[in-house]
C-alpha cells in the first residue's frame, strides 16, 4: 500500500460511516490488539475535536437541544460535511443550513422551527469573534473621488459585520438561552427579527436594526452602488412618520463613524 | 538558517516553559510571573483579528513565545498548504517566535481534515516525501523547524523501518530539529511493546532543540496521550536519563484538558529544572 492509499483508506476509516476495517488487514493495535482499538481511539479523537468545535460555535443550541441530541447532529454533520480547512475555526459554516434542511426531515425537530436561523446568528456571532480587524473609513481616498465617479462607488462592509433577517424572534431565544431562562411557546413574530453583529472591543455585540438602517447595510453587503442606495424607496415597514423618514445619507454616515462600513471600491 | 526577524531578544529559555493556555493568560499579564518562555498552539492564533491573538500579541511583547501546530500536515500526500504556512509566517514574525514546530505525522488528506494528528507508516517513501515537505517549509520560513516525534495507536506492517531509524533519516536529510516529546515515546513504548531504552538511545542526542513533558491516562488496555493530568514518574525517569546524557535543549510544560491553576504548571516546570541542574541525583529520589 503506498503512502497516498494509505492515508485516503485511513481517514475514510476515520470518519464517520465510510470505510470498514478490512480495508487495514495489515495493522495493531496497543497490545498487539487488533487494528479495532487504535481505530477507535482515532474515531474518537476525530469526532470530540470536531464536536468539540461544534459546542464552541453553537452553545444556544447546545443549550436547547442538550448534549445527547447535540452529540448526534455533530457526528450525521462530519458524515455529511467533513472538515475542508485546517483551522478548525472554520469547521461549522454549513450548520446552519444543514440544521434548516435537517427541520424538514426529523419530526423531532419539529418544534424548533427556528433552529437554522438561530444557528445562522451563533456562526455570524463566531465569525465576528475571529475576523479580522478592518482598517478605519479612509476619508481622505474618499475625498480624491471625482463628482462623475461618486454615483458608482460601493462601500464594504467591515469583515466582522454581519446581517441577518428571521421570522422568528432569534434574538429573544438567543438571550433567554444565554442567561439560562425559559422560552416557553417561540411563534413566528409579526415583523421579522432585522440583527446585525458587530463587534467592539474583540467582543460580538447583536443590534437590533430599522429596516431604514437593514435595507441601507443589506444594500452595501451586496455591492449595491451609492446612486442606487439613494434612489432607493424607503422600506414598506412603518417605523416613522411619513416627515421624519430617516435620511439615507445621515445613515450612512453613521455606519461610517461606527465602523459597520470600512471602505469603498470603485467597479471598473 | 536565519533567525525570525527581530527574534533577537535575550529568551533565556535553557529553563522549563510551559504551555500557554486561555484560562491563565489574564493571570499571565497581570502578574507577570517569572516563567522562562511559552509555547502557543500556533492553530488558535492564526486569526490576527480576534482577542485571543491580541492576548498573545501583549504575552509575546513579555515573554519569548515558540509556536508549536498541528495543521500543517507535514506527511499529508495533498500539496503543502501555502496560505495556511502564509498565516503561521506572518504570526511567527508578529510575535518574534524563536522557532515554529509541527508533528510528523498526517491530519488531511484529499482535501479533508481529520484534525487529529495521524499515524503514518514508517516506509522510505514516508520518508522521502516528510524530508521534502520539511525543506519546502524551510525555505518558505527561510528558518529551521522542529518536528515531534507523535503518538500513535496503530503500527503497520507495511513499515520498514523502526520509529528511530524514521527519526534519524528525516532529521539528518531534512537538517531540522527535533522536539523530542518524551510521554510520546513512553506511550509508544508501552502501547505497542517496544523498548523504550531502545528508541531513546538512538535518537540523534544533538538534534534535539526541545523536550515535551506530559500527562498520560491509563485506559483500558492502553495509554492514552491525554495531556490532563501531572507529567508520570516513568516519564520523568526518561526525564532524567536524557538530561544525564547530556541534552540541553529546553523542555515544556504541555496540558491541554482539565486545566489546572497556573501555579500547578509551575510547580510541574521546576520538578523539570531540578531535574535539569542535578539529573542523576534527581532521578535517584524519583
Amino acid at each position: 500500500m503506498n503512502l497516498a492509499t494509505h492515508q485516503a483508506n485511513l481517514l475514510a476509516l476515520l470518519l464517520p460511516g465510510q470505510r470498514e476495517l478490512s480495508d487495514f488487514p495489515h495493522a495493531t493495535a496497543p497490545g498487539g490488539a487488533a487494528i479495532g482499538l487504535g481505530v477507535q481511539i482515532y474515531r474518537n479523537n476525530v469526532f470530540h475535536a470536531h464536536l468539540n468545535a461544534l459546542r464552541e460555535i453553537y452553545p444556544i443550541l447546545l443549550n436547547i437541544v442538550g448534549e445527547h441530541y447535540f452529540s448526534q447532529l455533530a457526528r450525521d454533520y462530519l458524515h455529511r460535511h467533513p472538515s475542508n480547512s485546517p483551522d478548525l475555526n472554520h469547521y461549522g459554516g454549513r450548520f446552519p443550513a444543514y440544521l434548516t434542511q435537517l427541520h424538514n426531515e426529523r419530526s423531532e425537530l419539529e418544534g424548533l422551527p427556528y433552529c437554522g436561523d438561530l444557528c445562522r446568528l451563533e456562526w455570524l456571532w463566531h465569525r465576528a469573534y475571529f475576523a479580522d480587524q478592518s482598517l478605519p473609513f479612509d476619508y481622505q481616498k474618499l475625498q480624491t473621488i471625482t463628482e462623475g465617479e461618486m454615483p458608482d462607488i460601493q462601500f464594504v462592509l467591515a469583515s466582522h459585520v454581519g446581517l441577518i433577517r428571521s421570522r422568528w424572534p432569534i434574538l429573544a431565544i438567543w438571550e433567554a438561552n444565554k442567561n439560562r431562562l425559559e422560552t416557553g411557546a417561540v411563534t413566528a413574530t409579526e415583523e421579522e427579527d432585522l440583527l446585525m453583529i458587530d463587534r467592539r472591543d474583540y467582543k460580538p455585540t447583536i443590534h437590533r436594526l430599522s429596516s431604514s438602517q437593514w435595507q441601507l447595510l443589506q444594500q452595501i453587503d451586496s455591492r449595491t452602488t451609492l446612486a442606487t442606495i439613494l434612489a432607493s424607496p424607503p422600506p414598506d415597514r412603518i417605523e416613522y412618520p411619513a416627515e421624519n423618514q430617516p435620511d439615507i445619507q445621515g445613515l450612512l454616515a453613521i455606519a461610517i463613524d461606527n465602523g459597520w462600513v470600512s471602505g469603498f471600491r470603485l467597479p471598473k | 538558517m536565519e533567525r525570525w526577524p527581530g527574534a533577537e531578544k535575550p529568551y533565556g529559555i535553557n529553563a522549563t516553559g510551559i504551555g500557554l493556555r486561555h484560562p491563565h493568560v489574564q493571570e499571565i499579564l497581570e502578574t507577570r510571573p517569572p516563567i522562562p518562555w511559552f509555547e502557543a498552539l500556533t492553530d488558535n492564533y492564526l486569526n490576527p483579528g480576534s482577542l485571543l491573538a491580541a492576548q498573545l500579541d501583549a504575552v509575546s511583547d513579555a515573554y519569548p513565545v515558540a509556536l508549536h501546530g498541528v495543521g500543517m500536515s507535514l506527511g499529508s500526500v495533498d500539496p503543502l498548504d501555502r496560505a495556511y504556512l502564509t498565516k503561521v509566517k506572518a504570526l511567527a514574525a508578529r510575535i518574534k517566535t524563536p522557532w515554529i514546530s509541527e508533528h510528523l505525522s498526517f491530519t488531511s488528506v484529499n482535501g479533508l481534515y481529520s484534525h487529529d494528528l495521524l499515524p503514518l507508516p514508517f516506509t522510505q517513501e514516508a520518508v522521502d516525501h516528510l524530508v521534502d515537505r520539511i525543506k519546502q517549509v524551510q525555505d518558505f520560513f527561510g528558518e529551521a523547524i522542529l518536528v515531534e516525534n507523535a503518538t500513535a495507536y496503530l503500527r503497520f506492517s507495511s513499515s520498514e523501518m523502526s520509529e528511530v531509524e524514521f527519526l534519524q533519516q528525516i532529521l539528518e536529510r531534512a537538517d531540522c530539529g527535533l522536539l523530542l516529546d518524551l510521554t510520546n515515546l513512553y506511550i509508544n513504548s508501552v502501547n505497542h511493546g517496544e523498548n523504550v531504552q531502545d528508541l531513546l538511545l538512538g535518537i540523534p542526542l544533538g538534534r534535539i532543540r526541545q523536550i515535551h513533558l506530559a500527562g498520560h491516562e491509563h485506559k483500558p488496555g492502553f495509554l492514552l496521550d491525554a495531556h490532563n493530568n501531572k507529567v508520570a514518574d516513568p516519564v520523568w525517569a526518561l526525564y532524567s536519563q536524557i538530561r544525564a546524557m547530556g541534552v540541553v535543549a529546553p523542555a515544556l510544560i504541555e496540558w491541554d484538558s482539565d486545566i489546572p491553576a497556573l501555579s500547578v504548571l509551575r510547580n510541574q516546570a521546576e520538578r523539570a529544572n531540578q531535574i535539569t541542574v542535578d539529573p542523576i541525583l534527581t532521578a535517584g529520589s524519583l
